[in-house]
């Protein structure tokens, strides 16, 4: 268990920026999820953790202590990879025990530690086998006995899950977890999928393009996202995004609707005046009413598409001529919506995000 | 619809299998034929051309007589069983030493091609099919001249070992272009992440090399060690010209023992014998190493 820290660590391909000026603590024994796109880095960011890659630029340190020329040996990291990578030429006995193997640890350690990380994962059952005679989740579990084996400091998971199938996914998903608050270890987890990253993490680390674009909990990312792409990263469906006017008042224009703020958020959008913004709202925060009600924000707007999920619906709502919103529905109170219904969407004032239609950047946080 | 019974696809493929099957055997029956005669036939008092049965019977004599360096049942020997022993031993030294030489050089080499990138690969990697397109035999005026000129500054009594040796290094030079290319196929085939994971699970370069990417190349070596061991072994050419007249090997031997009106007077089946003893290496491969090499890359890299 340690304490991870990444010190302004850029790592570039030739002209491509994988990696861009990144500065991030983990702390001791934490779930950190590494949320982005794929492309975004992450991959790039575990292997730099790990000792595969060497930054370009910036500092890596473990527990205060610099790290960034180590190799991968001498780090003691877990790393389980996306494809797996186990040994194909080794039984799934020799793929655990390799690590300790190399650490020259004398047969009845090997024996018994490989037993026990196996019991612990449920594949004690599958010692003798080859890799190709195993299911995605059995070689999956494979590949972390393999990282947990040697008791790493830190557990890195590239996309673990994403080669298998759904309902397993979501199975193996709460295991993970629950094994993590076992062990206590601290763990880096990649994803690119948002629902497990809510599902899973302590902290969020979200990435685009190499560059961190968020550090927070899961309430925070989702409910206070940092800047546009956080807020439409996250969420399913993610959050709608429009362009408005800024009007004198401050109040925000579209079309015939116009929203006035008041207090510290009139303050931050006041300057705007004059200029277009961003803003963003998660569909389930839209209210549908038949009739125009002064509260809030109120927007005329014609049912453009219902799509029943089981227990709830997404509603597609036209505000304009190409401009469409999402809205979540009780599955009852969609049935009664036609298509080409006239309806009216409100909004809390709180539950639209304003952005600096410049750097994307939530108003809330300049 | 459930389909009850043998599954469609199986069938039609088993049905392709047959036809395919049937089609290869027509074309290569008269090898297979002609290879069976000649096996046969070093087992027997006289060749065994047909359904011609009498006064034919089996003996192992043509063996003994060809070790004997006899080329007649009666006449006395133009060569020693010493001859043929060092004959054998060349051909062995001949085909183990391009083996050798080609495997080294062309495991390590793919190993670059695959894994590092430097400038100039891919032209590199075209030129190597360039040079394998080319006919070895167009090339053996410059190594001849290369040769003598080298052998020369040579003292006469490393001549012989010099002559081995350079039939050895020019018969791999032609083997090694295609090997690389095979080598950096199988290299190709291992992910970087399999050794990405040895490296993350405390091993050194050196030992990833020995414990995760040496292993999963095998059949490509062992690839590459047959089909340049037998390259070897059955070079007339290279040898011929190299090699001076009182060193040959099963190859030449052969070869001489056909050249000039010479077949009329040897007893045939001691020449199928000494055909049988050359063909042993391909017999041996095509019963052992097919399944092997059949099964890699079958069953290969997976996951
Ligand atoms: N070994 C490499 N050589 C060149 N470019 C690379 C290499 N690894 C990654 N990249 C590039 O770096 C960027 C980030 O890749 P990666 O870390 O794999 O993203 P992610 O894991 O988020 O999908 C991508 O643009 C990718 O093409
Ligand atoms: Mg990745």
């Amino acid at each position: 268990m340690v304490e991870i820290k990444l010190q302004d660590v850029t790592k570039k391909f030739g002209k491509v920026i994988a990696v861009n000026n990144v500065t991030l603590t983990i702390e001791e024994g934490g779930f950190y999820v590494f949320l982005g796109p794929s492309g975004s880095g992450k991959s790039t960011l575990l292997y730099l953790l790990a000792g595969i890659y060497k930054p370009t630029s910036g500092k890596i340190f473990f527990d205060g202590e610099d790290v960034t020329e180590k190799p991968p040996a001498e780090r003691n990291v877990g790393l389980v990879f996306q494809s797996y990578a186990l040994y194909p030429h080794m039984t799934v006995y020799d793929n655990i025990a390799y690590p300790l193997k190399l650490r020259g640890a004398p047969k009845e350690v090997m024996d018994r530690k490989v037993k026990e990380v196996a019991e612990f994962l449920h594949i004690d059952k599958l010692l003798e086998r080859y890799p190709h005679q195993l299911s995605g989740g059995q070689q999956q579990r494979v590949a972390l006995a393999r990282a947990l084996v040697k008791e790493p400091k830190v557990l890195l998971l590239d996309e673990p899950l994403s080669n298998l199938d759904a309902l397993l996914r979501i199975y193996i998903r709460a295991e993970l977890k629950r094994i993590q608050q076992d062990l206590k270890i601290t763990t880096i987890y990649v994803t690119h999928d948002q629902a497990e990253a809510l599902a899973m993490a302590d902290k969020i680390v979200v990435i685009n393009k190499g560059v961190i674009q968020q550090i927070g909990d899961p309430d925070e990312i989702y409910y206070n996202p940092k800047n546009v792409f956080v807020a439409t990263f996250i969420g399913n469906p993610p959050s709608n995004t429009l362009r408005v006017k800024v009007v004198e008042g401050p109040c925000l224009s579209l079309g015939e609707w116009r929203t006035c703020f008041s207090g510290a958020r009139a303050e931050k959008l006041r300057p705007y005046v004059g200029r277009e913004v961003t803003v963003t709202f998660r569909p389930e925060d839209v209210k549908f009413s038949e009739v125009a009600e002064g509260e809030g924000v109120t927007i005329p707007a014609e049912v453009y598409e219902v799509e029943p999920l089981g227990r709830e619906s997404i509603v597609t709502l036209s505000l304009g001529p190409e401009i469409f919103v999402k809205a979540v529905q009780p599955l009852q109170a969609s049935k009664k919506l036609k298509l080409g219904k006239k309806v009216y969407i409100s909004l809390l004032e709180s539950s639209v995000k304003v952005y600096d239609p410049e750097t994307e950047t939530n108003l809330d946080y300049l | 619809m459930m389909v009850v019974g043998t599954d469609v696809e199986t069938v039609r493929r088993g049905r392709r299998t047959a036809v395919l099957l049937a089609a290869i055997l027509a074309a290569s029956a008269p090898i297979i034929i002609v290879y069976a005669i000649l096996v046969i036939s070093s087992f027997a008092n006289r060749m065994v051309t047909g359904g011609y049965m009498e006064g034919l019977h089996f003996t192992l004599e043509n063996w003994i007589l060809f070790f004997q360096g006899k080329l007649t049942t009666s006449a006395a020997s133009v060569y020693t069983a010493w001859d043929i022993t060092r004959y054998i031993g060349n051909t062995f030294l001949v085909a183990l030493g391009v083996s050798g030489v080609v495997t080294a050089l062309s495991t390590l080499s793919g190993y670059s091609f695959s894994r590092m990138k430097f400038r100039g690969r891919s032209a590199l990697m075209q030129f190597l099919i360039l040079l394998h397109a080319f006919p070895g035999v167009a090339l053996i005026i410059a190594v001849y001249t290369l040769y003598v000129y080298t052998k020369l500054s040579l003292p006469p009594s490393l001549w012989v070992p010099y002559s081995i040796f350079y039939v050895v290094v020019a018969r791999a030079a032609l083997e090694i272009p295609m090997s690389i290319w095979v080598m950096k196929g199988f290299f190709d085939k291992v992910p970087w992440e399999v050794e990405w994971s040895a490296l993350v699970d405390g091993a050194s370069r050196i030992r990833v090399w020995r414990d995760i990417v040496m292993p999963l190349v095998k059949p490509g070596i062992a690839t590459v060690a047959i089909f340049s061991f037998m390259a070897g072994w059955e070079d007339l050419i290279y040898v011929l010209v190299f090699l001076p007249p009182t060193q040959k090997t099963l190859a030449t031997y052969i070869a001489s023992l056909l050249a000039g009106g010479s077949l009329e007077v040897v007893h045939l089946p001691i020449v199928a014998a000494a055909g049988t003893l050359y063909l042993l290496p391909t017999i041996l491969f095509f019963l052992f190493a097919r399944n092997y090499m059949l099964q890699s890359s079958l069953s290969g890299i997976k996951g």
